[in-house]
C-alpha cells in the first residue's frame, strides 16, 4: 500500500506539470489541427521573464518576496500568449496548407530556435528560481514526504482543465473548435478564423507560461531548453495516451505517464536492475501500447 | 471463361450495410457498366473486388481462383487493374513515369542486380519506357510524357490515369467515374479508346459512370446498385426503360433513364 | 479520331525544347546536343577536381570537419530514403546513426575484429534497428510515426547508449582506424569515397523498380498497391535501407574522433538531421548531400568568418549562433522554400544531370516538400 502511494505521490510530482504541457498541446490540436513542438519552450521563455521581474536583471539572485512572484506570474502568462501569438503569425501561419508532419516540423524549428536564442542570450548557468509554496507536508501511510507544489501543481491543473471545459461550451469556445474543424465553414458562417487561430496560440502561450513558471519551480532552477529537455515529450506522449482531441484526457494522460515513469523509477530501484534510463523505457513503453493497442486513446476522438 | 466473377459480396461499416448480396460477372472482352444514384455502394464494391476492403460475405474470382482473401498487389498480378475516384497517379512523377512505375510487376530484374547496374537491367529499363511510350500514345498523351502530374487539368489526369492502368497489362480494367470532368467530346472519344482496348488487346472493362447515355452506348451488360445491392441488371436496352432504375435516379414517376 | 487543340504528335517536343535541336528518342527521353554535352562535361570535371582538392587545401586542424561533411551527407542520404522517397517521417535517426556506431567500435575494440567488419556490423544493426521501427511505421503514420521516432530516439539516448557493456558508458567506446587510415587527410578521402559509393547507389536506387516502388508509396499507397507493388515489403525495404546507410555513417563518424559515446546521439543532434535533410531539399540526393555538408560546416566556416570578416555581421556572430542559425535555417526553407537548397538550385541540377536547363511543364520536378503536401504551393 505504501508502496503504490509513495509511487502515486512521485508520479503526480512531475506527471502534474506533465498534465499541464499536454493541456497546452491539446488545445492548439484541437483549435488547429497541429502538433505544437514548441509549446515546452514557450513556457521556458515566459519563465525567464518572469525570472527578470523576480531577480531584476539576468545575472542577479531571484528575490524571496511573494508579491514579487505574483507580478512575475502575471508578466509571464502575458509573455507567454504573445509569444504564442507571435509563433503563429510568424510561422505557422505560413505552412498551414502542408501536411501536419511538415507544420509539426515546422514547431520543431521555432523551438530549436528558441533554445538557441535563450542559450545565446542567458547562457546556461543556473539560476534559481522560487516556488509558490515552500515545504511540504508528510503523508502518513507511505512515509514520503508531499510538496506543497505538487498541490499547487493539481490546483493549477484543475483550474485550468475546469475553465478550459467550460471555455468550449461557451459561444467563443464552439466557434473555436469550428474553425479548427472546417475552417472553410466557420469562415462562411462569419467566425474570423484568424482571430480564432490568435485566440487559441495566445492561449496555448498562457497554458505554456503556467507550465513553465511550475516546472521551473519544480527544479527550482531555470535553464534554457528548461521545458523541452524535460517535460514535453511525456506531455506528447500523455496527451496521445488520454486522446489527442480530449483536453481532459490529455491532463489524465500526463498523470498517467506521470505515475509510469514513477514505476520505473520505483521498479529499477527496487530490484536493483542496472538498467538506464528507466524514464524513457517508461515513456516508449506507455507510447507503443498506446498506438499499437488502443490509437485513439482512452477518451479521445478519431485524430 | 469468366474473367471476374463477384458472388454475394457482402459489407458492413458500424452499424450501416454497405453493400449486400452483391453477384455480377463479367466475361472475356466484355464491357461492363456499372450504374446507380450517389452513395449506392459502388466504388465500396470496387474497393471489395480490388482488395481494399475485405467482404463480410462473398467471394471473388479471377479467372476461376478464389482471391478474396488475397491482397491488392496480389490481385493486380493476377491481371487486375482499377482507377480510383481521386486521380490514382503519383503526383511527384511525370507523366511517363507514373507509366514506368505502373509496369512494376512485369520488371524481370531483380533487385540486386538493378542496384548493381547490370546490362541487362538498362535494357529492360529502356524498354520499360518504350512501352510506356506506346501506351501514351495509343491514348493521345505523348505529348504530356515528360509533365509533371500536379499541373495538368483534371480531365487530362483521368485519361493518363487510365494510361497509368493499361500499362499493368490488365486482363480486366475497372474503371471508377473515368468520364468525370470530360466533356462530351472527350467523352465519344474515350468510349471509341475502350472499343479499341476491347477489340485489340482484349481486355474487359467493368466501368462505373454518372454519364448515364454514354454507359447505355458503349456497354455489353448493365448492373445497377441502389442502397448497397443490385436493383437491376441486363443489356442496355432493357435498363433504360426499366422503371425502377428510372425511378432511382430520377425520382418518382420517371418510366425511362434516356 | 477527333483532333483536337492540344493534340500534337511527340516529335514536335522539338520545337519545345528550342534551341540546338535536341532530339528527343523513340523511348521518349531527352538527348543532349554535342556541345552541350561538352560543356556539361567540363563542368562536372571541374566541380569533381574542387571537391577532391578540399582535403589536401584545407587546413589539417579541420581536415576532421570535411570528413564529418561527407558522414552528415552520407546520413542526409539515408534519412532521404525515409523521409524523401518513401514519405515516412523520422525525427529520431541518431538511433540508427548511433547503433551503427558503437557496434563499430564494439566490433573493433572488444571483438578486436577489423575497420572492414566494424563497417559491416554497424550496417547489419543498423539495418535491423530500422526494420524494428519499419514494422511500427506499418501500423502508424505521421504525427504518430513521428512521436514514436523522437520517444525510441530518446530511450536510445539514455538506455542504449548507456548499457555499459556494449557502450563503454559515460567513459564512451574507442573505435579506432585501420594503419592506412591514421593520416586524417587520407581518412577523408575515405569517407569521399565512402559517399561516392553512397551517391552511386542512390542513383542505382531511383533509376530502378526498387526505388520507384519506394517512391511512388510515398504520394498514395493504394495506387501503388493497385500497380501491384507489396507495400508493406517495400516500406519495410526502404526502412533497411535507410538503416543501412546510417549505419554505415555511424561507423565512419565513430572512427572520425576514434571514441564515441552517448553524448554524440543526443535528441538534438537528430533534429539537426532532419533540419539538413528538410534545408536540402528531401527527395533530391545532392540537395540533402549539401543540406548535411553544410550544416556539418557550419560551426567552423562561422567561427573562421567571426575571425576573418571584420565587417558586420561576422563582428558580432561567432559559432555559438549556430544552432539559432540552423533553426532560423530550417523554419525559412518550410516557409519560403519547401524544396529546399535543390528547389533554388533545380535548373542547375537538371543541366548536369544532362537534361534540359528548362523543364517542360515549367515545375521543377524532382522536388518535394517533406512527406506529401504541396511544394511551393504559396498564396
Amino acid at each position: 500500500m505504501g508502496f503504490v502511494l509513495r509511487i502515486l505521490v512521485f508520479g503526480l510530482q512531475a506527471g502534474a506539470i506533465y498534465a499541464l504541457v499536454a493541456l497546452g498541446i491539446a488545445l492548439v490540436y484541437k483549435a488547429t489541427g497541429i502538433l505544437n513542438f514548441a509549446q515546452g519552450e514557450l513556457g521556458t521563455i515566459a519563465a525567464f521573464s518572469a525570472f527578470f521581474v523576480l531577480a531584476g536583471g539576468l545575472d542577479a539572485e531571484a528575490s524571496d518576496s511573494k508579491l514579487r512572484l505574483i507580478l512575475a506570474t502575471l508578466v509571464a502568462v502575458v509573455v507567454g500568449a504573445a509569444f504564442g501569438v507571435l509563433v503563429n503569425t510568424l510561422v505557422v501561419r505560413h505552412v498551414a496548407g502542408a501536411s501536419p508532419v511538415t507544420s509539426l516540423v515546422a514547431t520543431v524549428g521555432v523551438a530549436l530556435f528558441l533554445t538557441a536564442a535563450q542559450t545565446l542570450l542567458f547562457e546556461t548557468r543556473a539560476r534559481n528560481f522560487p516556488r509558490y509554496i515552500d515545504g511540504g507536508f508528510r503523508l502518513p501511510l507511505a512515509n514520503v514526504n508531499v510538496p506543497w507544489h505538487t498541490i499547487v501543481i493539481l490546483v493549477v491543473l484543475a483550474g485550468v482543465a475546469a475553465s478550459l471545459a467550460v471555455f468550449f461550451r461557451t459561444p467563443y469556445g464552439i466557434a473555436l473548435l469550428a474553425t479548427a474543424e472546417e475552417p472553410f465553414a466557420a469562415e462562411l458562417q462569419g467566425v474570423p478564423v484568424a482571430l480564432m487561430r490568435t485566440i487559441a496560440w495566445g492561449g496555448a502561450g498562457a497554458l505554456g507560461a503556467l507550465g513553465g513558471l511550475l516546472g521551473a519551480g519544480f527544479f527550482e532552477n531555470l535553464q534554457p531548453g528548461l521545458m523541452t529537455t524535460t517535460f514535453l515529450i511525456p506531455a506528447f506522449v500523455g496527451a496521445v495516451l488520454g486522446g489527442i482531441g480530449s483536453l481532459v484526457g490529455s491532463a489524465v494522460g500526463g498523470l498517467i505517464v506521470g505515475a509510469s515513469v514513477a514505476l520505473a523509477n520505483q521498479l529499477v530501484r527496487t530490484f536493483e536492475v542496472d538498467v538506464p534510463g528507466p524514464p524513457q523505457i517508461a515513456v516508449l513503453v506507455v507510447l507503443l501500447g498506446v498506438l499499437l493497442f488502443k490509437p485513439n486513446g482512452l477518451l479521445g476522438d478519431r485524430v | 471463361m469468366r474473367v471476374l466473377e463477384v458472388e454475394g459480396v457482402g459489407i458492413r461499416f458500424g452499424g450501416v450495410q454497405a453493400l449486400s448480396n452483391v453477384d455480377f460477372r463479367v466475361d472475356e472482352s466484355e464491357i461492363v457498366g456499372i450504374l446507380g444514384p450517389n452513395g449506392a455502394g459502388k466504388t465500396t464494391l470496387f474497393n471489395c473486388v480490388s482488395g481494399f476492403y475485405t467482404p463480410n460475405e462473398g467471394r471473388i474470382r479471377l479467372h476461376g481462383e478464389d482471391v478474396t482473401s488475397l491482397r491488392p498487389d496480389e490481385r493486380a498480378a493476377r491481371g487486375l487493374g482499377r482507377t480510383f475516384q481521386q486521380v490514382g497517379l503519383v503526383r511527384s512523377f511525370s507523366v511517363l513515369e507514373n507509366l514506368v512505375v505502373a509496369q512494376h510487376k512485369s520488371v524481370r530484374y531483380g533487385i540486386l542486380a538493378g542496384l548493381v547496374g547490370l546490362p541487362w537491367t538498362l535494357r529492360e529499363e529502356r524498354e520499360l519506357r518504350r512501352r510506356a511510350m506506346r501506351v501514351l500514345d495509343f491514348m493521345n498523351l505523348g505529348h504530356l510524357k515528360d509533365s509533371p502530374v500536379g499541373g495538368l487539368p483534371y480531365g487530362t489526369l483521368k485519361m493518363c490515369e487510365v494510361a497509368a492502368v493499361l500499362a499493368t497489362d490488365p486482363d480486366i480494367l475497372m474503371l471508377d467515374e473515368p468520364l468525370a470532368g470530360t466533356g462530351p467530346e472527350e467523352g465519344e472519344e474515350f468510349c471509341a479508346r475502350l472499343e479499341d482496348m476491347r477489340r485489340e488487346l482484349g481486355i474487359s472493362i467493368v466501368m462505373i459512370e454518372h454519364h448515364v447515355p454514354l454507359v447505355l452506348k458503349t456497354a455489353d451488360y448493365i448492373y445497377v446498385l441502389n442502397f448497397g445491392a443490385l436493383l437491376a441488371e441486363g443489356l442496355p436496352d432493357d435498363i433504360r426503360r426499366n422503371e425502377a432504375v428510372a425511378e432511382a435516379y430520377m425520382g418518382e414517376g420517371a418510366t425511362s433513364l434516356a | 479520331m477527333t483532333a483536337t487543340a492540344t493534340r500534337r504528335p511527340s516529335g514536335d517536343d522539338v520545337v519545345a525544347e528550342g534551341r540546338r535541336g535536341n532530339r528527343n528518342a523513340d523511348d521518349g527521353r531527352f538527348v543532349v546536343s554535342p556541345q552541350g554535352m561538352a560543356a556539361r562535361v567540363a563542368v562536372l570535371v571541374g566541380l569533381l577536381l574542387l571537391v577532391l582538392a578540399i582535403p589536401v587545401i584545407v587546413p589539417d586542424v579541420y581536415t576532421n570537419v570535411v570528413s564529418r561533411a561527407a558522414i552528415y551527407a552520407i546520413i542526409a542520404l539515408s534519412m532521404n530514403v525515409l523521409v524523401g522517397y518513401t514519405g515516412q517521417v523520422s525525427l529520431g535517426h541518431t538511433a540508427f546513426v548511433g547503433v551503427g556506431a558503437f557496434a563499430s567500435g564494439y566490433t573493433m575494440t572488444e571483438l578486436g575484429l577489423p575497420f572492414g567488419a566494424g563497417i559491416a556490423m554497424s550496417a547489419f544493426t543498423g539495418a535491423v534497428i530500422a526494420l524494428g521501427l519499419g514494422f511500427v511505421a506499418l501500423r502508424l503514420a505521421g504525427l504518430y510515426l513521428a512521436l514514436v521516432t523522437i520517444a525510441f530516439a530518446l530511450f536510445a539516448q539514455e538506455t542504449l547508449f548507456n548499457i555499459r557493456s556494449l557502450t563503454g558508458g559515460g567513459a564512451g567506446m574507442p573505435a579506432d582506424r585501420p594503419a592506412f587510415l591514421i593520416d586524417d587527410t587520407r581518412y577523408a578521402y575515405f569517407c569521399f569515397f565512402m559517399l561516392a559509393l553512397v551517391l552511386a547507389f542512390d542513383w542505382r536506387l531511383t533509376a530502378t523498380r526498387l526505388g520507384r516502388a519506394i517512391r511512388a508509396l510515398r504520394d498514395d499507397e493504394r495506387v501503388a498497391a493497385s500497380w501491384g507493388v507489396d507495400v508493406a515489403r517495400f516500406k519495410l525495404l526502404a526502412f533497411v535501407i535507410s538503416g543501412i546507410l546510417a549505419g554505415i555513417a555511424g561507423a565512419l563518424f565513430a572512427s572520425t574522433e576514434q571514441i564515441v559515446s552517448a553524448q554524440d546521439f543526443t535528441f538534438g543532434v537528430s533534429l539537426t538531421f532532419l533540419s539538413m535533410t528538410v534545408v536540402g531539399g528531401a527527395g533530391n540526393r545532392w540537395g540533402v548531400a549539401q543540406g548535411g555538408a553544410l550544416f556539418a560546416v557550419l560551426p567552423t566556416l562561422l567561427e573562421r568568418a567571426h575571425e576573418n570578416f571584420h565587417v558586420i555581421p561576422f563582428t558580432w556572430i561567432n559559432a555559438r549562433f549556430e544552432p539559432a542559425i540552423a533553426a532560423l535555417l530550417l523554419v525559412l526553407t518550410l516557409i519560403f522554400y519547401p524544396g529546399g537548397i535543390a528547389q533554388q538550385q533545380a535548373h542547375l541540377l537538371r543541366w548536369l544531370s544532362f537534361g534540359p536547363w528548362k523543364s517542360h511543364g515549367g515545375d521543377d520536378d524532382k522536388v518535394a516538400g517533406i512527406t506529401g503536401g504541396s511544394v511551393g504551393a504559396r498564396p
